[in-house]
């Protein structure tokens, strides 16, 4: 029995693709949500990974989601995390994951950053 | 004070029964920072399982617990279970788990989360994770900003 749900949705847009994640990212929904995100195919261009829905995610869910986001990001593809929820901000900057994926409350503010073409404070490789 | 006892197989259908039975204790003495307790519940809870299952694999029976203890200054959390737990366990290093490893974060959230953390390993093979967290009364907080400031 699995009283815990998840969906990942995703729009493939002419400069960027957006990963929608709704529901339990957790130890009870990890093969779903592992299963889901291999199917992923890359995109073009840039990735506005967006948590609003969240409800919950725990260290397997953290773990498998910026695994997800370390192996699309690179020199010339940017990624934005699109999240509210304070302890899930908070989880991210436990992590530091905060100085390589920029995290934002909006799409706005993500479109935003993509269009300026941010520079994160560490890349990938000095993190 | 207020004892809550839990006790069920150590199995990934518990999970949403923990879950709910602390929230509900800890929404029931109204605890301030229930979210971050909760949180740290559920990573001991899934490491407990995980043990559990590579120890007897899928289909075991064992049985894990979890008690939680709260009065008005402070909420103790014990999680048991028969998986043997850690081969050093005073010697484990959370702060430096490989962080872009799947595994291994979840102690990290929870030392961050909880005031403290402790670590029971028994002869029989029980192994107990304790967990205290102390209400921050308006005065420590103050008493933190103030020394935040001074630095």
């Amino acid at each position: 029995m699995n009283n815990y749900h998840v969906e990942i949705a995703i729009d493939h847009l002419e400069t960027h693709s957006k990963l929608f994640f709704k529901g339990y990212l957790i130890y009870n929904t990890i093969t779903k949500v592992k299963k889901i995100l291999q199917s992923v195919e890359n995109g073009v261009g840039h990735y506005i990974l967006d948590m609003n829905e969240v409800i919950h995610i725990d260290s397997t869910g953290f773990g498998a989601f910026v695994n997800f986001a370390k192996d699309l990001i690179d020199e010339a593809t940017k990624i934005v995390i699109v999240v509210k929820d304070p302890l899930i901000r908070e989880l991210f900057e436990i992590s530091q994951f905060h100085l390589i994926f920029p995290i934002v409350e909006t799409h706005q503010e993500a479109l935003q950053l993509l269009n300026e073409g941010y520079q994160p404070p560490l890349s990938i490789h000095e993190y | 004070m207020l004892k809550v006892n839990i006790q069920c197989l150590a199995h990934e259908d518990s999970i949403f029964y923990i879950n709910e039975l602390c929230r509900n204790t800890l929404e029931l003495i109204q605890f301030p920072e229930e979210r971050k307790v909760l949180y740290a519940i559920h990573e001991v809870v899934i490491n407990s399982i995980e043990a559990t299952e590579k120890r007897y694999g899928k289909n075991h029976k064992q049985s894990m617990t979890v008690a939680i203890k709260t009065c008005k200054e402070e909420v103790e959390v014990i999680v048991g279970d028969a998986a043997g737990g850690f081969e050093e366990c005073d010697n484990k290093d959370f702060s430096t788990s490989d962080l872009f490893s799947e595994r291994g974060r979840g102690f990290l959230f929870i030392k961050h989360f909880m005031d403290e953390v402790l670590f029971e390993n028994k002869e029989d093979g029980l192994f107990y994770v304790i967990l205290k967290k102390r209400l921050q009364t308006e005065e420590k907080a103050n008493e933190q900003l103030s020394c935040r400031n001074c630095n």
